[in-house]
């Protein structure tokens, strides 16, 4: 579906014109409410993203992608490596004049980009070499949507699932209705909207396959520990 | 679910047209807006007439313009159609037939003439030609008046008498007849009034005098000495005779500068074009007005009125109907080339043209095989109140069944971007050579009703049809609107 045809059915079941720019850039703001509130809902397979830098020697400081929520991982593609995300306390603890340089083991968050508002990262040691591919993943926030964004097919451009565009419209059109004062209405459409988003986390929770999930051996890796207090047990 | 809502009733519109009131103060029996149609005898708004040539006839050589259009009966067996057109005058018989004769006829736009059937002779004067009489057979010839004038303006055939007004000698003087004798002219059979004379009407029981100073009355005595009672009625008249209408009760309907007035022979005049104040008078050129002229259409309970619309315009190309049953206006029904004169022959106006053509203004459903574009647009009453927010849904309409084709639909408020829909007219009738098993829609010839949807929060809707095809009227009996009432919420700078 595109993002027209979400606006155009947003409108519709909110009582008003679609054909209006008006109300669609007011349909718009609505589709990126409900869009926002989607993407906390759960933690959305769709919404993992994967990027990669280039390294320069000697550049310490790298800016990531403006989508990025949460960072998950990085690895150093060109020496088939980890690397571990740390706290700036430790890197500065190991190397308070962070002078060494070589391959980088560590990345730690450094703030943000001053115009474009993307996470900095900096690795440690400096790399010394140009040209290695790192690779990092993470969980990305959604832009808001704007006319550019229209013709955009929300599936393919924009990863959203299916069953998700009609929460989209419906959530829009309780936003509008709310505004111009059709509780009643509005409540219905919200409640269509929560049931295609139940739907789509019951989805979202068999994305990985049919497997079912138990504890790993007390001696693996990422392990939750279970410990019995003493004396609680009658 | 059935869906939760009320509604609102628009028509029928026995308050016709309103030009005078705000859209939102126009209440659900009234129309802000009409173009090409009218109320008919229930209350329904429906495309006006179309208008076609009368008889098929072609327009006349030089298409001269029409000055006179009258039907005239000789005897109770015999009728004819008689015009005048550029410098000549002709009777229908298969055609036009030229009956001048020796008379020399003026053209002119504006040479209209006035007539009247003098127990079996038609007579007629326009101001500029010397009056002239048609018995129904041979030409016409010059009337005798006995040399007390040449030209008059005005005529009227009252108590067995031939009256005539406002002539080249003096506009204020009028001139009568002996009675039964309409070439018996007295030296001294005529009344001076104070100012010019602008029309004649004979009443049940006066001859009714216009002046620039007012109405005046000549009411039969029984005396030979002083044969008529003359007694001043009030100080305001109508225009031109053209203009002046005469309703059963004597009612009269009469053209001022600001508007049409009544009077029904009392001291006062009464102004009953108010609906048409504001939204639509201004734009009559009232300095044309005297080229206006008016009738009374009997079977459709109205009285129409031929006036010069528009900046400039001095030929008469509007018309407004007066609709006499419900007391409330239709129109404008625009012929852009204008009409220069009317007649009611065989029950029905027929208006000439200044094209050559004698029209008859109530035939067919075009305007000469032109298409007539027509629309109408309700009110926008508040069914709860300007106060209150309402969601519109929907609205069904009930129409009479027609052809294959569509009404446009446009919602409107000055809080909302409503909708522009498509209404199918289509009959529920099944028309055998036309419609086929499975597509066509059975059902009976009753009135239809029909949705179109609506959209919007505001307290105020209206609606307003049209159509611009060829041969595709519409007749609209009443809409409701469904809506769904929502509350008091303060309006934002925008749309809501």
């Amino acid at each position: 579906m595109l993002l027209n045809d979400v606006l155009d059915r947003a409108i519709q079941r909110a009582g008003l014109t679609e054909t209006n720019s008006e109300y669609r850039s007011q349909a718009r703001v609505y589709v990126n409410a409900t869009l926002q509130d989607i993407a906390t809902r759960a933690t959305w397979w769709w919404m993992y993203e994967e990027k990669s830098l280039t390294t320069v020697a000697l550049q310490r400081e790298y800016t990531l992608s403006t989508d990025v929520q949460h960072l998950l991982s990085f690895r150093d593609e060109t020496n088939d490596r980890p690397l571990l995300i740390v706290n700036s306390s430790e890197i500065d603890s190991d190397d308070p004049d962070q002078s060494r340089t070589g391959d980088a083991a560590w990345v730690y968050v450094a703030g943000t980009d001053a115009s474009s508002g993307a996470p900095i990262v900096e690795f440690h040691p400096t790399p010394d070499t140009s040209g290695e591919i790192i690779k990092y993943r993470y969980y990305k926030t959604f832009p808001e949507l704007t006319s550019a964004n229209d013709t955009d097919d929300l599936l393919q451009d924009h990863g959203i699932p299916l069953l998700l565009h009609h929460a989209l419209y419906m959530g829009a059109a309780a936003g509008i209705m709310v505004e111009y004062g059709d509780d009643t209405s509005a409540r219905l459409n919200a409640g269509e909207m929560e049931r295609y988003i139940r739907q789509a986390k019951e989805v979202n929770g068999r994305m990985s396959g049919n497997r079912e999930y138990r504890l790993r051996r007390r001696d693996s890796r990422f392990m939750l520990n279970f410990r019995i207090e003493e004396g609680s047990l009658q | 679910m059935a869906i939760q809502a009320d509604t609102v009733q628009y028509g029928p519109w026995t308050e016709g047209v309103l030009y005078s009131n705000a859209v939102e103060d126009v209440g659900p029996k009234g129309l802000s807006d009409m173009w090409n149609m009218r109320i008919g005898s229930s209350g329904q708004v429906e495309t006006r007439a179309g208008t076609a040539s009368y008889q098929s006839a072609a327009a006349l050589a030089g298409t001269p313009t029409i000055t006179l259009s009258a039907e005239f009966k000789p005897n109770a067996s015999t009728t004819y159609v008689v015009i005048a057109a550029g410098a000549a005058l002709y009777y229908y018989n298969s055609g036009w037939s030229a009956i001048t004769g020796a008379l020399t006829i003026t053209p002119g736009d504006t040479n209209t003439f006035e007539s009247a059937n003098c127990n079996g002779t038609l007579v007629a004067t326009n101001g500029v030609d010397a009056p002239w009489k048609w018995t129904g057979t041979g030409n016409a010839s010059a009337l005798s008046v006995d040399g007390r004038f040449t030209t008059a303006k005005h005529m009227a055939w009252y108590d067995n008498r031939l009256w005539m007004a406002n002539t080249n000698a003096n506009t204020s003087q009028l001139w009568y007849s002996d009675i039964g004798d309409i070439e018996a002219w007295g030296a001294t059979s005529f009344y001076n009034f104070q100012a010019e004379i602008t029309a004649l009407v004979p009443a049940q029981n006066a001859l009714i005098v216009h002046t620039r100073d007012g109405i005046s009355t000549l009411i039969p005595t029984g005396n030979t000495t002083i044969p008529y009672h003359r007694q001043q009625r009030t100080v305001e008249a109508g225009v031109n005779g053209l203009s002046t209408v005469s309703l059963p009760a004597d009612v009269q309907l009469f053209l001022q500068d600001d508007g049409i007035y009544s009077w029904s022979g009392g001291a006062q005049v009464t102004k009953i074009s108010y609906q048409l104040d504001d939204g639509y008078w201004p734009e009559i050129n009232t300095s044309a007005l005297a080229n206006a002229f008016s009738i009374r259409y009997p079977d459709a309970n109205e009285v129409w009125f031929f006036l010069p619309y528009g900046t400039g315009q001095t030929k008469p190309n509007h018309i407004v109907a007066y609709n006499t049953r419900y007391n409330c206006w239709s129109g404008p029904w625009e012929y852009a080339a204008g009409r220069s004169c009317v007649g009611l022959i065989a029950g029905k106006p027929h208006a000439g043209g200044y094209d050559g053509i004698l029209y008859d203004m109530e035939t067919g459903t075009s305007d000469n095989g032109s298409a007539i574009s027509w629309s109408f647009t309700t009110g926008a009453p508040a069914p709860f109140g300007s106060d209150v927010r309402l969601r519109w849904l929907y609205a069904r309409t009930y129409f009479d069944g027609a052809g294959d084709y569509y009404a446009s639909v446009t919602q409107d408020s000055s809080g909302l971007i409503g909708t522009t829909e498509q209404l199918s007219l289509k009959s529920n009738s099944f028309v055998l050579g036309a419609d086929a098993l499975g597509a066509g829609i059975l059902g009976t010839t009753r009135m239809i009703g029909r949705d179109t949807d609506l959209a919007g929060y505001d307290p105020h809707s209206s609606l307003k049809y049209s159509n611009g095809g060829i041969n595709q009227v519409g007749t609209f009996r009443r809409i409701h609107l469904q809506y769904k009432p929502i509350g008091r919420k303060r309006r934002r700078a925008r749309n809501s």
